[in-house]
C-alpha cells in the first residue's frame, strides 16, 4: 500500500502534473542513482541510467498498479535500463576492462568509510549481474523476494538461489579468499 | 542447534525469515562454536556491510535534467478523458432510450388510456433526460449505474402502459390507433 503522500503525487502525475512528478523524482533520485552506480560501476553511465529510468516512469505511469508499492515498480524500470546498458557495453569492453572501471564515489562520512564503500563496490562488481541485483535489492533496498521477483521477472526460488551464491561470493571477495575471475553472468 | 542445522538455516536468517527464538538459537550457537563462527562470520559481515551501504547523492541539477527530458503526457490515455468518454457514452445511450421511449408512447397516446400511460412514464423520462444532462456536464464516475436505473424505470413504465391498454381494449374503452 502506498503512503498517502506518494499516492497523491502519483495521482497528480497521472493527471499531467509535472511538479508532482518532480517531487517523486526528488524523493527517489538518490536511491535509483545509487542502484545504477552499483549495477554499472560508472558514475556518468549511472547518471544517464537514473535519468532514463524517470523519463520511462513518466511515460509508463498509467501501467503502475496503485495497490502495490511504487518503489519496486520504479526499480523494475531501473533494472531494465541498467541491464540494457550492460548488454550494450559488453561487446565494447572486455571483462577485465569492465572489472577495472572506476567505482562511483559515494557520499561518505569519513575517508575510512569511503574506502570501505569502494572496497564493497569493487567486491560487488565481481558478482554476476543477477546476483548483484538481487543482493542490492534485498539488502540495500530491503525489498522482499516477491518484490524482487516483480523487478526481475524471476521466480522467488531462483532469486533465493542467486542470493545464496551471491552472498558467499561477496564474502569471499571481501576477505580476499575468492578467485578473481572477473564478471560472470549466470542469468 | 547443531552445526548442520546452522548451515541449513543461515540464509533464512539473513533473509529475515526466522522467528525470534530461532534467531537467538543461531546467535548463541555462533558465539559458542568456533567452526561455525569462522565459516559464517564473513558471510554475516558482508551482509551487514551491504545493509549499511549509503546511497551516493545524485547531482544537484538531477531533477531539472529529468524534467527537461520529459515528453508531454499523451492526453488520450489520461483518467479524466476516460471518465469523460464514459460519461458521454452513457449520456448518448440515455438519449437514445428517451427517443425510443417517446416514440413508443406516441403509439399509446391516441386515447385517454394512452395519455395516462404517457403521464405514468414521464418521471422516468425526466430522470433519463436529467441523467444525460448531468453526465454531459460533469462526467459522472458511475454513468452505467445511473443509465441502467433510469432505463429500467422507463421500460417498466412502458410495459405497464401496454398491460393497461390490453385491459382497456377488452372493456371496449380503448380503441387502438
Amino acid at each position: 500500500m502506498q503512503p498517502a503522500r506518494a499516492r497523491s503525487l502519483i495521482e497528480r502525475s497521472l493527471g499531467g502534473d509535472r511538479d508532482a512528478f518532480g517531487a517523486l523524482v526528488a524523493e527517489h533520485r538518490d536511491r535509483v542513482f545509487g542502484f545504477a552506480c552499483r549495477m554499472l560501476g560508472d558514475r556518468e553511465q549511472a547518471l544517464d541510467a537514473a535519468q532514463e529510468t524517470f523519463v520511462k516512469a513518466w511515460a509508463g505511469l498509467e501501467g503502475f498498479d496503485p495497490t502495490r508499492r511504487f518503489e519496486p515498480w520504479l526499480f523494475a524500470i531501473a533494472a531494465n535500463v541498467c541491464t540494457d546498458m550492460l548488454r550494450r557495453r559488453r561487446p565494447a569492453l572486455s571483462l577485465d576492462a569492465e572489472e577495472a572501471a572506476d567505482p562511483p564515489a559515494p557520499e561518505a562520512d569519513s575517508p575510512e568509510s569511503a574506502l570501505e564503500d569502494q572496497e564493497l563496490t569493487r567486491a560487488l562488481r565481481g558478482l554476476s549481474e543477477i546476483q548483484r541485483m538481487t543482493l542490492l535489492l534485498k539488502h540495500v533496498r530491503g525489498f522482499t523476494y516477491e518484490e524482487i521477483a516483480q523487478v526481475t521477472g524471476l521466480p522467488v526460488g531462483t532469486l533465493k538461489s542467486h542470493a545464496h551464491r551471491g552472498r558467499r561470493r561477496l564474502a569471499e571477495r571481501l576477505t580476499g579468499s575468492g578467485d578473481d575471475d572477473g564478471l560472470r553472468t549466470d542469468r | 542447534m547443531d552445526c548442520g542445522r546452522i548451515d541449513e538455516r543461515i540464509d533464512a536468517w539473513l533473509d529475515g525469515e526466522l522467528s525470534e527464538r530461532e534467531r537467538r538459537e543461531i546467535a548463541r550457537h555462533l558465539d559458542e562454536c568456533a567452526r561455525c563462527a569462522a565459516e559464517h562470520g564473513a558471510l554475516l559481515a558482508a551482509v551487514q556491510r551491504l545493509e549499511m551501504l549509503a546511497d551516493p547523492a545524485a547531482p544537484e541539477d538531477f531533477v531539472t535534467s529529468v524534467m527537461t527530458r520529459l515528453p508531454e503526457r499523451a492526453e488520450a490515455a489520461s483518467p479524466a478523458r476516460v471518465a469523460w468518454a464514459l460519461g458521454l457514452s452513457g449520456a448518448l445511450g440515455t438519449a437514445a432510450s428517451v427517443v425510443a421511449g417517446l416514440w413508443l408512447l406516441t403509439l399509446l397516446a391516441a386515447s385517454w388510456a394512452g395519455l395516462a400511460a404517457v403521464a405514468a412514464a414521464l418521471p422516468a423520462l425526466a430522470m433519463s433526460a436529467a441523467h444525460g444532462a448531468l453526465l454531459l456536464g460533469e462526467a459522472l464516475a458511475a454513468p452505467l449505474a445511473w443509465g441502467l436505473a433510469a432505463n429500467v424505470a422507463l421500460l417498466g413504465a412502458i410495459a405497464l402502459a401496454y398491460r393497461w391498454r390490453g385491459r382497456l381494449a377488452q372493456s371496449g374503452v380503448y380503441v387502438a390507433a
